[in-house]
């Protein structure tokens, strides 16, 4: 199998890359790298979520970069034009369906949704517009003060948010001064990925480790065992990754996503390998999993404190046998490499 | 390698830049010296080397 896969590095300028993968030979190119403008460059932020604009290997390529999408076209690995809004931060997926291109805003906890033309269609907001609208102006609000937000009730009460600036180097890069497609935000959602189930947009929540169905806002998936990030359909299961390392199938039945886990594997108890883990490619043979090096110990969590043991791989587990079939090792491709989606090549 | 007289340099030269704190500025010094480069067929690689671990872990 061959397979593309984005590659951003927590110490490099903001670069978006892409490599192209063979996991036969267990081998991995850089083939574009792009640098974004000025306006739209955030240091260590690179390519996140990549898709097909239409038919897979027939069309161009759409990758998020950090505030805006790239439109590649993968013949001569060239930027055919940049879709964005101010209101574009920390971009994580877009999923295009119908004509239509939906993108998880993760900065600004939305999924906004354009035509292919790049107009722009509607959206849905995670958390009331007020809130949105003072997040864009600068103020950065607890995670106690956005969920009493939420929960006004019937009450009448003033609407005033707490504003909680990030420590360290991080409060400077969240500075109100700062253009909010590039500034650090804080995130109360984290939409990570969004992918289409009968025409019913699925999105993964990763800070309340749930599952929501846009179509009619219900929580799919009200408790996921792990933070979920990439969400997969294949052969009548909705595939997740958990960024500690877990992969969880859940059944879909009538065409709609249930709760009913059907298979779960724990990839380092699988592989020995460990890391942060996103991209996910399922097939009736393999599944395929990226994983990024911890650096630190994440405000959510890890399983195990000796982050030394993590890698920045992909992964090729054969489904059948549930052992490792291939590795492709990440390490020398930058610094600090993290991998994010990925998207197999026909 | 830095050798002695730069005239002669052949092999790879080590410029190091620091970033005072302000790391966006290093990052545009060094994009404008990669297109500089790239000009006139030359490859910069750029290494950033943060002073503290934890300010690696916040990134």
């Amino acid at each position: 199998m061959k397979l593309l896969v984005t590659i951003a590095d927590t110490l490099d300028p903001g670069f978006g890359r892409i490599a192209a993968v063979d996991l036969e030979r267990e081998s991995a190119e850089i083939v574009m790298e792009w640098v974004p403008p000025p306006g739209l460059r955030a240091s260590g932020k690179g390519f996140t979520g990549l898709a097909w604009a239409g038919a897979p290997g027939k069309s161009d390529l759409i990758a998020c970069a950090h505030a805006g999408l790239c439109r590649i076209d993968p013949a001569t690995w060239t930027v055919r034009g940049v879709l964005h809004q101010p209101c574009m931060n920390d971009l994580h997926h877009v999923a295009v369906h119908d004509g239509r291109l939906l993108v998880a805003n993760t900065g600004l906890d939305r999924v906004d949704v354009f035509e292919a033309s790049g107009r722009f269609v509607g959206g849905w907001d995670l958390s009331p517009a007020w809130i949105a609208a003072e997040r864009l102006s600068g103020r950065n609000p607890s995670r106690e003060s956005w969920a009493g937000a939420l929960r006004r009730g019937w009450e009448l009460q003033s609407s005033v948010l707490d504003d909680e600036p990030f420590a360290g180097d991080l409060g400077e890069r969240a500075l109100p001064s700062l253009p909010f497609p590039t500034r650090k935000t804080r995130h109360f959602v984290h939409p990570n990925h969004i992918t289409m189930l009968e025409g019913r947009p699925l999105v993964t929540r990763f800070i309340d480790c749930s599952v929501q169905d846009l179509a009619d806002w219900s929580l799919a998936i009200p408790q996921t065992p792990g933070h979920p990030h990439d969400g997969e359909v294949h052969g009548g299961c909705f595939w997740i990754t958990c960024t500690a390392g877990l992969i969880v199938a859940y059944a879909i039945e009538n065409g709609r996503l249930t709760s009913r886990e059907v298979e779960r594997i724990d990839v380092p108890e699988r592989t020995g390998r460990s890391g942060w883990c996103r991209g996910l490619i399922v097939t009736d043979r393999l599944i395929v999993v990226a994983l990024t090096a911890v650096q630190y110990l994440p405000p959510f969590g890890w399983p195990d404190r000796d982050l030394s043991k993590t890698e920045t791989s992909i992964l090729a587990i054969d489904r059948h046998a549930l052992k490792l079939a291939a590795r492709v090792d990440f390490r020398q491709f930058g610094q600090l490499p993290k991998l994010y989606g990925m998207i197999e090549l026909p | 390698m830095s050798p002695a007289d730069p005239d002669q340099a052949e092999g790879p030269v080590d410029i190091k830049i620091s970033a005072q704190g302000d790391r966006r500025a290093l990052e545009a010094v060094y994009l404008e010296l990669r297109e500089i480069a790239a000009q006139k067929g030359l490859k910069v690689e750029y290494r950033l080397s943060l002073s503290k671990p934890e300010d690696r872990a916040k990134s």
